[in-house]
């Protein structure tokens, strides 16, 4: 059950990673082009999701146990991807924002942009602790 | 050590991860209620009764006072122009009262805090700005103001009114864009939250009563001139 469980978080993460993505640079670019700023000032906002691409990848890669099965993580993953497309989605489908009422935009700029910040806190907590769990397979192999 | 250093490691990895994870399912839920509070219909159907009741009488009132002046009949001292005038400038204000859209607003049993802005910003534009703020500061304004004698005993009267009204309606609305983000809020504020759509309805609504009130009083003194005059 255990193991199953885990497939199915290992999986999801994968997909709602980018979902997170897509709805985070969606509603970015609305945010740049509005007040007329270059692609360029965006970058930095997407570095925490780079390094969770990163990191995923080389879990996949050199197959580390330590992250890849490691429930409580892929668990954790999904949740922070999941407030984030829920965030992103009540940004411009929540009628009630009133914000997005008063200034027509269709994307409550105003609610995204206070998420922001702790949306890169959750990234990079995430990132580190999975630096941290890669160490994992070191440790199995001193106990051998 | 190395064996001790990577169980301390271990230990601050699942640390992080429960910091992290209790931090995002926190968001996730305060969303979810967040979203689940915005979206609370208030019935305000006693109100709408009450409110479209008074704001009838007033304007049948005003329509009433304003109409009793009749430019090829008046025989007054005062100037026709002005008399005129007057008769437009109140008439435009009515008609933001009977506009389709005002009637729409307030004529919903339930509201939630999207409705209740919407009216508020209605105030804001169509009431405040093109009728109190275009049409009845010229009443004040000792230069440009027409020349009518007992218009200086309630000048002070008007004047006190409109500012009144003009910095009564921005509080309103700002609280209620203020709801949009409510993160790590207290008891204190989440209760003001739940009960904002309701207030504030009965405020914007206290507002719309308070103009006509001022419309009322402009007209009666307009059909006071007319006859008297």
């Amino acid at each position: 059950m255990k193991k199953i469980l885990n497939i199915i978080f290992a999986i999801l993460k994968y997909i709602l990673l980018l979902g997170a993505f897509a709805i985070t640079l969606f509603i970015m670019v609305r945010m740049n082009v509005r007040l007329e700023k270059s692609f360029a000032t965006l970058l930095p906002e997407f570095f925490p999701f780079l390094i969770i691409f990163l990191l995923f990848i080389i879990n996949l890669v050199f197959k580390q146990e330590g992250v890849n099965n490691n429930i409580f993580y892929n668990l954790t993953a999904c949740i922070i991807f999941t407030t984030i497309i829920v965030v992103g989605y009540r940004a411009f489908a929540d009628k009630n924002m009133v914000l997005n009422e008063k200034y027509g935009y269709g994307i409550d700029f105003n609610y995204f942009n206070t998420f922001i910040s702790y949306m890169k806190i959750m990234l990079y907590g995430l990132s580190v602790s999975n630096i941290l769990f890669m160490i994992q397979p070191a440790k199995e192999k001193l106990k051998k | 050590m190395k064996k001790m250093l990577l169980e301390y490691i271990n230990i601050f990895a699942y640390a992080l991860t429960g910091l992290v994870f209790g931090f995002s399912f926190f968001l996730l839920f305060l969303n979810f209620y967040h979203y689940k509070e915005l979206s609370t219909k208030v019935d305000v159907s006693s109100e709408v009764v009450v409110n479209e009741q008074k704001t009838k009488e007033k304007l049948e009132t005003i329509k009433t006072n304003i109409n009793s002046y009749q430019q090829n009949s008046y025989q007054g001292r005062n100037n026709i122009y002005d008399m005129n005038s007057i008769q437009i400038k109140l008439n435009n204000c009515v008609k933001a009262f009977e506009s389709d859209d005002y009637k729409e607003l307030t004529s919903k049993q339930t509201v939630e805090l999207s409705d209740v802005y919407k009216l508020g910003k209605f105030y804001q534009n169509n009431i405040l700005n093109d009728c109190v703020v275009m049409q009845l500061n010229t009443f004040i304004d000792e230069d440009n103001s027409f020349n009518i004698e007992s218009l200086k005993n309630i000048r002070p009267f008007i004047k006190t009114t409109i500012n009144e009204q003009l910095s009564s309606n921005g509080y309103i609305t700002s609280s209620l864009e203020n709801a949009d983000n409510y993160y790590f809020t207290n008891d204190i504020s989440k209760s003001s939250i739940f009960f904002l759509a309701k207030d504030s309805y009965n405020s914007i609504n206290t507002n719309y009563q308070n103009t006509l009130d001022l419309l009322v009083e402009l007209s009666n003194w307009y059909h006071n001139e007319v006859i008297g005059g």
